[in-house]
């Protein structure tokens, strides 16, 4: 039985990559999803949907079990609005395989899977409250054992047990219109993470929060070529600034490691992972380019494996569940593990 | 064993069109939007065909085909469709479905964002479509066809409906086949226009210097050009330089002149590179059509053979050289 993180959306990086859309989507459903520090669950960011926005989300690779968490935060649902909360994609089908659905006209929030309404309630008797944030969970297992489960505040609120007719989803979006005017305001979405969790019983996806560290300072390693400056300079973008600065390597093995920032972990918290990102691309599609993230606390270095870059900025990541020496993560670790990336060049 | 390169879009119709905004290389995109139609080239029928081109989308509502190969007067040989509402891309060879991969799974969902999308097809043997350089789809045997072109956004109904940018799209061809099924790289083309007199002014210009005829940021066909009437006369000029991004290379150089004759006569052409000592001419005369058109070469090396650096890009002068029967 496992429990992997496959993606997380955060907005804290202010970088767009970090989710996918929803399919199809429109121009204006696309521009309707934006940044903002409006409202935040954590940090400084989250993600915000207007009226007519498209879902936003995680593609996954083919997973026949999965569980997600998210925050929202909706300021207005209107007479007439109707919106799909959750969708849930598998590849070569036009309309999602999963879908809940709010419709405020009847208030009504249903569960439909494979076409076939499996359970409902109403939004009020599940507590769904305007401008508060809210936790939303949702965990699936495909198949004809399978089963769909919502939860709202860890609350089971729809769930269906039995045959599901796809074996594996491509993806989970939260927030898309279904046809139609959906949030008549804003809603917020943070802290959104999609774990794959094969052989799991379904269980309340938890609650997650994710606070965002900077670089600040040379660490052990800078072996890549900055454009200018000192390696940790080209790094420390509050918002990412594509070529603008950066590192580079052509060669194997290089390795660059830094010193981060420190914000403290909230109160009644605990660090549950550090996810080191690197928002990388190579250059050539031809060669075989890649990349390790790692923690380094001194002594030890605890290395992703090598993991595909694209041909545009984008994250490349790794949630690292303990430190280097096997231990539990706490803040004082936390702020004196360094973190870095490594190049992979065949 | 020969490879060959062609850069030059055709077939345009009310979309694509050109766009300013947001290129990947240089000033300039092939934009798509609102019911597209085809962009491509046709090149010699050959065995082998590879390419590519960066392209940056933010979803369509429609299915389109991103990519079809021609030279079958049946089906397309190759057909790369994406069924945006399927998240679906398929992989038709000889209009028979080969192999297909969810698009989210193939990391085709990221809005916003450059991807550089390659194809690598021998008939009889393999049609293969790759996505950042990574293998998405592939089917063996390939067409039963050769190919003949290879156009990019054919609409299957109404085209693309979002928008989509198209930039630095080549097409290399071989003749005999036999190449690797691996990876194309991925190009990127700068773009360097005449901005002054060169040394060579053997041609007869319209009115003013030879230079100020062929420096137009958009072609403006009769209204301004250089007229030879006899061959061999050339004309060299200075050209804009060119700033090559940090971490690239100058792989060539690809003089264009946008030419027409008068008459159907046996005129030709060889575009020039000159760099105050050494010059170097098409190795082979090149027809000239009827109608203003691009009409190029590509030059692995610099005048005197050497590999291209930027600066001797930049002090380089480049032209043309009438030939064959004026």
């Amino acid at each position: 039985m496992t429990i992997e993180r496959i993606g997380q959306i955060t907005g804290e990086t202010q970088y767009t990559s970090e989710w996918s859309g929803f399919s199809p989507i429109s121009v204006a459903q696309l521009a309707s999803i934006t940044l903002s520090n409006t409202r935040v669950n954590s940090g400084d960011w989250s993600w915000r949907l207007a009226s007519n926005a498209g879902g936003i989300g995680h593609g996954m690779n083919a997973l026949s079990s999965f569980r997600i968490g998210l925050w929202f935060n909706y300021e207005d649902l209107d007479p007439g609005d109707d919106v799909w909360l959750l969708a849930v994609q598998e590849g070569g089908t036009e309309t999602p395989k999963i879908i809940v659905t709010w419709t405020e006209s009847t208030d009504a929030l249903t569960l439909t899977v494979d076409g076939s309404l499996k359970d409902s309630t109403t939004a009020a008797a599940a507590g769904f409250l305007a401008d508060t944030w809210l936790h939303l969970g949702l965990t699936v297992k495909g198949g004809a054992s399978g089963f769909v489960s919502v939860y709202l505040n860890r609350v089971k609120v729809l769930e269906y047990t039995g045959v599901l007719a796809s074996s594996v989803f491509d993806g989970v979006y939260f927030g898309s219109t279904n046809g139609g005017i959906s949030w008549s305001s804003y809603c917020y979405v943070d802290d959104f993470y999609c774990d794959s969790t094969i052989g799991e019983d379904d269980e309340a996806p938890p609650y997650k929060w994710f606070v965002n560290r900077i670089v600040t300072a040379a660490g052990a390693d800078a072996e890549f070529t900055p454009l200018s400056g000192a390696n940790y300079q080209m790094v420390d973008d509050t918002v990412v600034d594509g070529d603008t600065t950066h590192n580079h390597s052509a060669v194997d093995g290089n390795k660059d490691t830094f010193i981060h920032s420190v914000p403290a972990v909230p109160a009644d918290k605990q660090i549950d992972a550090i996810i080191v990102y690197a928002t990388a691309k190579k250059l050539n599609a031809e060669g075989t380019n890649q990349m390790k993230v790692h923690t380094h606390d001194g002594l030890l270095y605890d290395s992703s494996v090598a993991k595909d870059i694209g041909m545009d900025w984008e994250h490349v990541w790794e949630r690292f569940t303990l430190q280097p020496d096997g231990s539990e993560w706490n803040e004082v670790d936390a702020t004196a593990m360094q973190i870095g990336y490594e190049s992979v060049v065949a | 064993m020969a490879v060959e390169s062609g850069l030059i879009l055709r077939y345009v119709d009310i979309y694509p069109s050109v766009l300013g905004t947001d290129p990947k290389t240089g000033s300039y995109g092939i934009y798509y939007g609102g019911g597209s139609a085809g962009a491509g080239d046709y090149f010699p029928e050959s065995a082998q065909i590879r390419g590519g081109a960066w392209m940056k989308h933010n979803g369509t509502l429609t299915p389109v085909h991103i990519l079809v190969a021609t030279g079958n007067d049946d089906v397309f040989p190759v057909d790369l469709i994406y069924d945006s509402e399927k998240d679906e891309l398929t992989l038709k060879v000889d209009d028979v479905a080969q192999d297909s991969i969810a698009a989210t799974q193939a990391g085709f969902r990221h809005y916003n964002t450059w991807y550089h999308l390659g194809y690598n097809i021998e008939s009889g043997s393999h049609a293969s479509i790759y996505l950042n350089g990574r293998q998405i789809l592939t089917a063996s045997p390939g067409p039963t066809a050769d190919m003949d072109g290879m156009y990019w956004l054919y609409a299957v109904s109404s085209g693309w409906n979002n928008w989509t940018i198209l930039d630095d799209i080549y097409a290399d061809y071989d003749v005999a086949g036999g190449q690797a099924d691996a990876a194309p790289p991925s190009p990127r083309f700068i773009y360097s226009n005449t901005d002054g007199v060169g040394t060579n002014a053997e041609w007869t210009p319209l009115v003013g210097s030879n230079w100020q005829e062929v420096d137009d940021p958009v072609p403006d066909d009769d209204a301004t050009y250089n007229e030879a009437l006899s061959a061999p006369l050339l004309d060299t000029h200075n050209t804009g330089s060119i700033s090559v991004p940090v971490h690239h290379s100058v792989e060539a150089a690809i003089p264009i002149a946008i030419s027409k004759k008068l008459s159907p006569a046996a005129s030709t052409l060889k575009l020039v590179v000159y760099d105050g000592a050494s010059t170097k001419k098409s190795a082979v005369a090149l027809g000239v059509p009827m109608d203003y058109d691009p009409v190029w070469d590509r030059f692995d090396t610099d005048a005197d053979g050497d590999p291209w650096t930027e600066s001797e890009f930049n002090s380089s002068e480049f032209g043309y050289e009438s030939a064959g029967t004026i």
